[in-house]
């Protein structure tokens, strides 16, 4: 398998890694760290500035890494650091009104993490005030699994024939004990997870209706679990099943079955097989199957994490400097957070 | 020159670099009594030690052996990978970072550590004493139960040794070494799957550690920024540190005489070759054969003789 189709952000990398960026991040938790981590090892020195509301945190980490600014104030750090792109990595809760207040700075890119607002009508305001000179970005990382992208390519080429039905999940293990942290949000599982497997079912297979949703709660007092059927525009039933809390996940595992009249294609973040059926004398081989070593060699040039987050922001960087829109914008996201809306709105939640 | 040849702990914590669904198997069958049979049959293959992570399930098996077969755990040296970072990400997602930080706080100050050295590096707020504090924390359990002068090596877990080199960390990286060997008196190394940019590092810093631990093989998976340039640093690095190899079977794409057939170009290089079953005639195998590769040749009986008579 040739990786290149599916490999576009590698392509030259060293290129566009010559700009001089001037990033800030927003919330230093594991996904602020994640990202800092990673643009510094592809751009060494390229996260300026961090803010974050936690005084022990900037305190502490202010005494110890010198080559970057900690802040706890939001415009604080906008006024003296004069950042061109800011990744907003807190809360979900948070993410629209500090998105909103970059969307009137001077920033010209921002990268929020998935889900970027808590729904679609605070989403929609995001795009209104956006306008067209600004780029922003949401962290919609599967999207960028190799796996994952190879499976769209697969489908999209026709080669498993009209899709006939698609079973999936997404599962961790992340919510085993009893916490009400997310109250404040009034959402759950589907919102913080299951949003990942709406997205990329959305792109890959263009969804079309929500037929029935389903939630229970188990160590929260919102969706723990969640089970829906979506419909394809072609008319295909797409079942899903969304959980923070199997404790057999020990790492979250996206997990989609499709079922199409010339052959079933299974993928996950790190390994996709597809078995076809009947005779086709264009497939030399009956069944296909690569796993993470295979798409992985040699490549992302940085390794933290899963690879999927290095060519993310890999993806974003590029984008930046080709003024390009990102994969995952405001506006290509839209649909998943009318999905998300219209699920919570069905289990009547 | 290939010293030690290890048993690695994926297969006993549900890791499979290769899928989730391949781990999630091994993790069913790998029960407290077939991990013992691996450990065994690991040594009887030709294995010098063991190198795992501070999971809870690694816990376990070496209590295991210290409760029913003491002789066993005096036969293997150990390498110790600290923090267990996936337990600190679960953490961080049901109470927040804020409240992990404050309960890593709270840590600091239980009763088997060191109250003075917990206020000290709290109030200092030095890196290399936060760390040393941080990490002692989970190497605490691993000490009670294993012989000390079989543990030869803490290894920084690669999540932190990435931040460190990504936020130019790496000055604290003696001072840390030096807390370590002070402190337990063994040896300190990196873990990295990003050795180009940890061998620039080191080079810029001046100091490299006794161990770094990385990914080698065939296919250049989990070898950055790439396959030749890991290749090139490893020749150079490898004559200042020790060089421990993992994933020498990219998670089970290149078999294992493949991997031999690489690891041999690198020999002058490599201390230390790693890999992990979790199936005890496998690993008897593949230990067996990886001991008569790289261990079993006259020049290295004479070392290794004449490093027991010295040490």
């Amino acid at each position: 398998m040739s990786t290149e189709k599916i490999l576009q952000e590698v392509e030259n990398w060293k290129s566009y890694m010559n700009q001089d960026f001037n990033i800030s991040i927003v919330g230093f938790g594991k996904m602020g760290a994640l990202h800092s981590g990673i643009l510094n090892l592809l751009k060494p020195g390229s996260v300026k500035a961090v803010v974050d509301k936690g005084r022990l945190l900037t305190f502490g980490a202010s005494r110890i890494i010198k080559c970057t600014k900690f802040y706890r104030d939001l415009d604080e750090m906008l006024r003296k650091n004069n950042p061109d792109t800011v990744y907003v990595t807190t809360p979900a809760g948070s993410h629209y009104n500090i998105v909103s207040r970059l969307l009137e700075s001077q920033v010209e890119n921002i990268f929020v993490e998935k889900p970027p607002t808590i729904d679609s009508r605070q989403l929609s305001s995001l795009i209104n005030k956006k306008g067209s000179s600004k780029r922003v970005m949401v962290g919609f990382q599967k999207r960028f699994a190799l796996p994952f992208r190879h499976a769209k390519n697969i489908i999209s080429e026709g080669e498993i024939g009209e899709i006939e039905n698609v079973s999936s999940y997404i599962k961790s293990s992340d919510i085993l004990t009893r916490t009400d942290r997310f109250d404040n949000i009034g959402r759950g599982v589907l919102l913080d997870l299951g949003i990942h497997l709406v997205d990329l079912l959305n792109w890959m297979l263009k969804i079309d209706t929500v037929k029935s949703s389903n939630f229970k709660k188990i160590f929260t007092n919102v969706d723990d679990y969640f089970e829906f059927t979506m419909k394809t525009a072609k008319g295909a039933d797409v079942f899903v099943e969304t959980t923070w809390s199997s404790p057999e996940h020990r790492v979250p595992l996206t997990y989609i079955m499709i079922r199409g009249s010339k052959g079933t294609l299974e993928v996950t973040e790190d390994h996709l097989r597809v078995e076809y059926i009947g005779n086709y004398p264009e497939k030399r081989n009956k069944r296909l199957e690569l796993y993470k070593p295979n798409y992985y060699q040699s490549t992302p040039p940085v390794n933290l994490g899963d690879p999927e987050y290095t060519l993310e922001n890999m993806h974003f960087l590029q984008t930046i400097c080709s003024s390009e829109e990102p994969l995952t914008s405001l506006e290509n996201v839209r649909e998943t957070m009318y999905l998300v809306d219209e699920l919570y709105r069905k289990a009547q939640m | 020159m290939v010293r030690e040849l290890l048993l690695g702990d994926n297969a006993f914590i549900g890791v499979s670099h290769l899928c989730q669904e391949k781990a999630k198997e091994e993790d069913k069958e790998c029960q407290l009594e077939n991990k013992a049979n691996v450990v065994r049959a690991a040594l009887e293959g030709g294995a010098t030690g063991f190198t795992f992570s501070s999971h809870k399930s690694n816990l376990e098996l070496l209590t295991y052996f210290h409760d029913s077969d003491k002789a066993l755990l005096g036969r293997m040296n150990y390498y110790i990978l600290v923090p267990y970072s996936q337990s600190y990400v679960r953490k961080s997602n049901v109470d927040g970072t804020p409240a992990l930080i404050k309960s890593k706080l709270r840590d600091f100050f239980s009763a088997k550590m060191s109250i003075s050295d917990a206020l000290v590096s709290l109030l200092t707020l030095k890196l290399d004493r936060l760390a040393g504090v941080f990490l002692e924390s989970e190497l605490i359990p691993y000490f009670e139960i294993l012989p000390r002068k079989n543990i030869k090596g803490i290894l920084l877990h690669e999540v932190l040794t990435e931040l460190f080199i990504a936020f130019d960390l790496m000055d604290s990286i003696k001072p840390l070494e030096r807390h370590m060997n002070t402190r337990f008196n063994v040896g300190f190394g990196l873990e990295t799957r990003n050795f180009s940019s940890l061998s620039n590092s080191l080079t810029k810093s001046g100091h490299f550690p006794e161990y770094i631990m990385t990914p080698i093989n065939r296919v250049g998976y989990q070898m950055t920024e790439s396959k030749d340039g890991v290749e090139n640093a490893i020749k150079e690095v490898g004559k200042k540190s020790k060089i421990i190899a993992i994933n020498i079977l990219a998670s089970g794409i290149v078999s294992l005489d493949q991997a031999i057939e690489d690891l041999e170009r690198y020999e002058d290089s490599i201390y230390a070759i790693t890999t992990a079953s979790s199936k005890p005639n496998r690993a008897f195998s593949n230990f067996q054969k990886l001991s008569q590769t790289f261990l079993i040749k006259p020049e290295n009986n004479i070392n290794t003789l004449i490093n027991q008579v010295l040490y």
